[in-house]
Formats: structure tokens, C-alpha cells, sequence
């Protein structure tokens, strides 16, 4: 009797993130043994989020890719004086970048430590109010991508949940084309868009 | 680009870090000279950081689930399969009566003859040796 190959090729996007998750974890070990290739390739991976993360709570461009820098300067120090004894990136760079970018802040502005973190901080613990209004926000925004096609759906989470795949990769995993995805990801968007009321 | 506004794709294409160098260039400096899309840069900022979140809530999509659970699947269906198949049904059998093993089941019981004891110091052949060469198909029939 034959035997048959079961159809393991729906897994093979999985396998591939695991490989690529694999050589992320030894990218960041290789990085906290001081290999300077490791380095290079984490802050090529990870930098554009740490600015994204900067423009996002409004430091203008320039400002962002100056304390990015700064940022993974302070890290690799830091992992050379052993002081890092875990990485888990881009979290750890974006936490550096906030921490220099607000300290940045305050310096220039001339105000006392306290009071200018006071003022400029956000509030480590959002209100009650809040929590709620985002929470309603999310929801709708889960309805929302509930209502797209799966194929859609699918686009999109390979697009936006961890490290996010480019178009190309997201088109070779779902066998669409790359114009078909880019279409894709533009109507979730902007589906998205209206309902989480952004200008 | 510095007389024009940046485009959604644009800005998306940058936070994403989907530009070539060039385009990533200009559009550097077209944001370091025009506040209105320096603006419009941390505003799609926002949202990419959104829309993030909402991927992180989202459940596990249907596909995902499936995917994981076909294995599983496969395998109940074969046992099923298995476990459904007629033991009573009529066989095929040659022309002198002696059936063919057209399955599994009839596949191990032809095994077994090989190996039952009764047919250990015999110098001949167990029976179902007789169907070798096998049989054209104009010889076998449906009892």
C-alpha cells in the first residue's frame, strides 16, 4: 500500500516564520555576544519601528532619527558593559528611544525634572474613561476586519501582527498577486481608517 | 515632490520601510520642509501603531485554525474510513474460487497464511502463492 503525503504545505508559512523567528533569536544572541553583523542587522530590522514608534507620540522626523540612533548607541554600550542580559527587540529600543526623546525634551524646555515630567509624560495608567473609549474604539475596529473577506483578513494579519511580512512575502504566502495584495491592504486600511475616526 | 503633498501610500510606504533609498530621501526632505506633511507623518504613524493593535486583538483567523487542525482531520477520516468499509461486501475471486485480497484487511490475512504454523516444514507452496503471476483481469469476476 502507498502512502500518501499529507497536504503539509499549508503549514509551510508557519514553518517559515519559526525559521525566521529562530534566526531573529540568534541575530539577537549574536548581538549580546558583541558581533558587530548582528547588530548591524537588528537595527536594520528594527529601526524603522523605533522611529515610527517616535513619530507616533508626535517628536517631528528629524528628531526621531537622531534619538533612534542614540538609542541603539546606548544599547550596544550597554550589551558591551554586560549590562543587558536579554533582548527582546524592537520593545527594549523603542523604551530607550521614549526614555532619550522625553529626557531630550525636557533639557531643552530648561523646566525641573519633575515638573516637566509631569507635564509632558503621558499617564503611565490611562483613565477609566479612557480604557473604555479605547477599548469601544478596538472593538469596532474588530468588527470592522471581521467583516472583510478571509482572504483579506488573512492579508492583513500577515501584514500587521508581528514583525509584519512586506507585500511580497504576504503575496508568496497567499498566492495572490502583488498588485492584488497591495489593493487588499489599501481597502482594509482605509475600511479601518473611518472607523477608527484618524485624520 | 516638494511643490505636491506627500501621498497615503507614500507615507505608508515609509513607516513600513518599503521606499528604495531615493524615494526614502526625498521624502526626508520634503517632510523636513513641509509641516503639513510632517504632520500627516505622525498621524499615519498613529495609525500604523493602531492598526497593530487591532492585529494583536484580533482572534486567531479561521485559516489558522484549520490549517493547524488538518492533521488531526486527516487522521479521523482515515480511521473512519476505515471503520465504515463494508467487511460484507462481495469480493473478487478467481477462477477457482480462491479469493484475491483487494484490501487491507484480505492483504493481512494473506500475510498471516505465510507465517501461520501449519505451514511451517511444508515444501510446498502456502496457497496464495498460486495467484503469482497475477491474473488478467478478464479472470477475475464478482462472486
Amino acid at each position: 500500500m502507498r502512502s500518501r503525503a499529507l497536504p503539509f504545505s499549508l503549514f509551510a508559512g508557519d514553518a517559515r516564520r519559526d525559521a525566521a523567528d529562530e534566526a531573529q533569536v540568534s541575530a539577537e544572541e549574536q548581538a549580546l555576544a558583541g558581533v558587530r553583523a548582528a547588530w548591524e542587522l537588528l537595527i536594520r530590522r528594527h529601526d524603522r519601528a523605533v522611529r515610527v514608534a517616535l513619530l507616533a507620540r508626535g517628536f517631528p522626523l528629524e528628531s526621531a532619527r537622531e534619538v533612534a540612533q542614540d538609542a541603539w548607541a546606548r544599547l550596544i554600550e550597554q550589551s558591551r558593559r554586560g549590562a543587558l542580559t536579554q533582548l527582546v527587540l524592537p520593545a527594549l529600543a523603542i523604551r530607550q528611544a521614549l526614555f532619550l526623546a522625553l529626557d531630550e525634551r525636557r533639557r531643552r524646555s530648561g523646566m525641573p525634572e519633575e515638573l516637566e515630567a509631569a507635564r509632558s509624560t503621558p499617564a503611565p495608567v490611562a483613565s477609566a474613561e479612557e480604557r473604555l473609549v479605547h477599548k469601544e474604539q478596538l472593538d469596532r475596529a474588530l468588527t470592522v476586519l471581521r467583516g472583510c473577506s478571509p482572504s483579506a483578513q488573512r492579508v492583513f494579519l500577515l501584514a500587521y501582527q508581528g514583525g509584519g511580512m512586506s507585500h511580497g512575502e504576504i503575496a508568496a504566502q497567499v498566492g495572490l498577486s502583488l498588485q492584488r495584495v497591495r489593493q487588499t491592504l489599501c481597502e482594509v486600511r482605509s475600511r479601518l481608517r473611518r472607523e477608527l475616526d484618524h485624520d | 515632490m516638494t511643490e505636491l503633498h506627500l501621498t497615503d501610500a507614500q507615507l505608508e510606504g515609509y513607516l513600513r520601510d518599503t521606499l528604495d533609498p531615493r524615494g526614502e530621501a526625498e521624502l526626508e526632505a520634503h517632510v523636513g520642509a513641509c509641516g503639513r506633511c510632517a504632520h500627516a507623518l505622525q498621524s499615519a504613524a498613529r495609525f500604523e501603531l493602531q492598526l497593530a493593535e487591532v492585529a494583536r486583538a484580533a482572534p486567531p483567523p479561521a485559516w489558522r485554525s484549520a490549517a493547524r487542525l488538518a492533521p488531526v482531520v486527516a487522521v479521523a477520516a482515515g480511521v473512519v474510513a476505515l471503520l465504515l468499509v463494508p467487511r460484507s461486501a462481495p469480493r473478487p475471486v478467481f477462477d477457482d474460487g480462491e479469493p484475491w485480497a483487494p484490501d487491507a484487511p484480505s492483504a493481512v490475512e494473506a500475510v498471516s497464511v505465510r507465517f501461520d504454523v501449519s505451514d511451517l516444514g511444508r515444501r510446498t507452496l502456502p496457497r496464495y502463492e498460486r495467484m503469482s503471476p497475477a491474473p488478467s483481469s478478464q479472470s477475475v469476476a464478482l462472486r
